[in-house]
């Protein structure tokens, strides 16, 4: 569907770039819509991969957890519902946090999911 | 300023300053930079015994959502007892602790003279050449080992910081609950940082002042020369090698070094050998590892101010902290 939603976004970073930012005069606001057109910039680019890489993480954390793949509950048939899996993918990533706080060193296994799921979850 | 916060502090230097006559607060504009605090450079006029005042202040004020909840009365108490010591701290003027004046605590303080620039090493905005800049970078060693020399009992500072027994614990365990306090979700990185911090931590030593955010853009600079350092919300006692680690940061280089002249070792050298100390590698790691560790506390409030709608700033994650925390707690 045209404007996707990426360019729609898009568009909005646009007019805050080019017909607001000139117009702001005081500093403290001008810095403030440079922090708010990043913003749109990483939103716009990022939204179509949220479901893919929180599945792709969920996924992830049962191995690094020794836990059976859940089946997730479904939005419309096939695909996941984000809530549903956000709320999930809480859980396992606060499971995990547990057993990091027990104090023994960390597997290689763990420290790799860690440095992946940042990749992912940006 | 703007119009409420105007009349505020008319009120507030009023009670201040008491009988005087043609009493005129000029504000300028919100100054950027500084996310912890708001900003306002202003003017004072007033009339006293016949003859006219004029003071140049500057009001910080706690945002209504900061990146980093501290105390005015601490860091305001602080500053009051470093006037007379030999360190370029700025003078405070008054104060309101509750924010019961001024809408949120706040401090007044002189407004100095001279410029700011955050990345005076690499040229930043007056470009001073090469060799200026490692002068620059080396009176910025002198301004630490100042503060580290500063007798904090004779100051009476222990009247109003904690003295750790355990300077390293005390700081992880500070900043650990800053996360804990702050997260929205669950922070797997950052448990994984914070147990390598404790089982890396190094025993205790000496006590000193800690300033805690040492780096040119909290510097005034006349010129070349170093004039006086501002924003010492994050004081307190502690291991004086946690600054040599702040300021040797390698998410920070660009602020301290300048490439083939100044880097760490020419850092850690120079402060070695102008004060004595030895700051033992391992050591320098963890406190470099725990700046990094504050920084992603920090930017994690900066999240949740944001995510509870109490500041204008839009704020994205804290995942280059992550990826830079666990790459330098990797085995070496």
């Amino acid at each position: 569907m045209r404007p996707t939603l990426s360019e729609q976004i898009e568009g909005a970073r646009v007019v805050l770039v080019e017909l607001v930012a000139p117009e702001v005069s005081e500093p403290y606001a001008q810095e403030q819509v440079t922090y708010a057109a990043a913003a749109l910039e990483n939103a716009a680019a990022r939204w179509p991969h949220i479901l893919p890489d929180l599945v792709a993480d969920i996924r992830a954390l049962e191995e690094v957890l020794g836990i059976e793949p859940a089946e997730l509950h479904e939005a419309v048939p096939g695909v996941p519902d984000l809530a549903a899996a956000e709320e999930y993918h809480r859980g396992l990533r606060a499971r995990l946090t547990d057993e990091i706080m027990g104090g023994s060193e960390s597997s290689p296994a763990v420290r790799a999911y860690l440095s992946d799921s940042i990749e992912r979850l940006k | 300023m703007v119009g409420e916060l105007d009349a505020a502090m008319e009120g507030f230097v009023r009670r201040r300053l008491g009988d005087v006559s043609g009493l005129r607060v000029e504000g300028e504009a919100r100054a950027i930079g500084g996310q912890s605090r708001e900003n306002w450079p202003f003017d004072l006029h007033w009339q006293d015994g016949g003859q006219s005042h004029h003071r140049q202040l500057f009001l910080r004020r706690d945002p209504v959502g900061s990146v980093l909840e501290t105390d005015r009365r601490v860091e305001f108490e602080v500053l009051r007892r470093l006037h007379d010591q030999p360190v370029r701290a700025p003078e405070v003027v008054w104060l309101d602790a509750d924010g019961s004046e001024l809408g949120r605590p706040a401090m007044v303080m002189t407004r100095y003279d001279g410029h700011n620039d955050h990345f005076i090493l690499q040229g930043g905005v007056g470009r001073p050449d090469e060799d200026a800049r490692v002068g620059i970078a080396s009176q910025m060693v002198d301004l630490m080992i100042e503060i580290h020399a500063l007798d904090w009992r004779g100051a009476g500072l222990n009247e109003v910081m904690a003295v750790p027994d355990d300077p390293a614990t005390a700081a992880i365990d500070e900043w650990a609950a800053v996360v804990e306090r702050q997260s929205l979700e669950p922070q797997p990185v950052l448990a994984e940082i914070e147990q390598w911090l404790r089982r890396n931590r190094p025993e205790p030593g000496e006590v000193t002042v800690v300033h805690g955010d040492i780096k040119p853009g909290n510097v005034l600079f006349d010129g070349d020369r170093v004039q006086v350092l501002l924003d010492w919300e994050t004081v307190h006692l502690g291991d004086p090698a946690e600054d040599v680690g702040w300021v040797t940061n390698p998410i920070r280089r660009r602020e301290h070094q300048i490439p083939g002249r100044w880097e760490v070792e020419d850092l850690v050298s120079a402060y070695e050998a102008r004060t004595g100390r030895t700051v033992p590698r391992a050591a320098l790691r963890f406190w470099q590892v725990l700046a990094n560790y504050k920084l992603a506390a920090i930017a994690m409030t900066g999240v949740r101010s944001f995510c509870d709608g109490r500041t204008q700033r839009v704020w994205s994650g804290t995942g280059l902290l992550g990826k830079v925390l666990l790459a330098q707690t990797e085995e070496e």
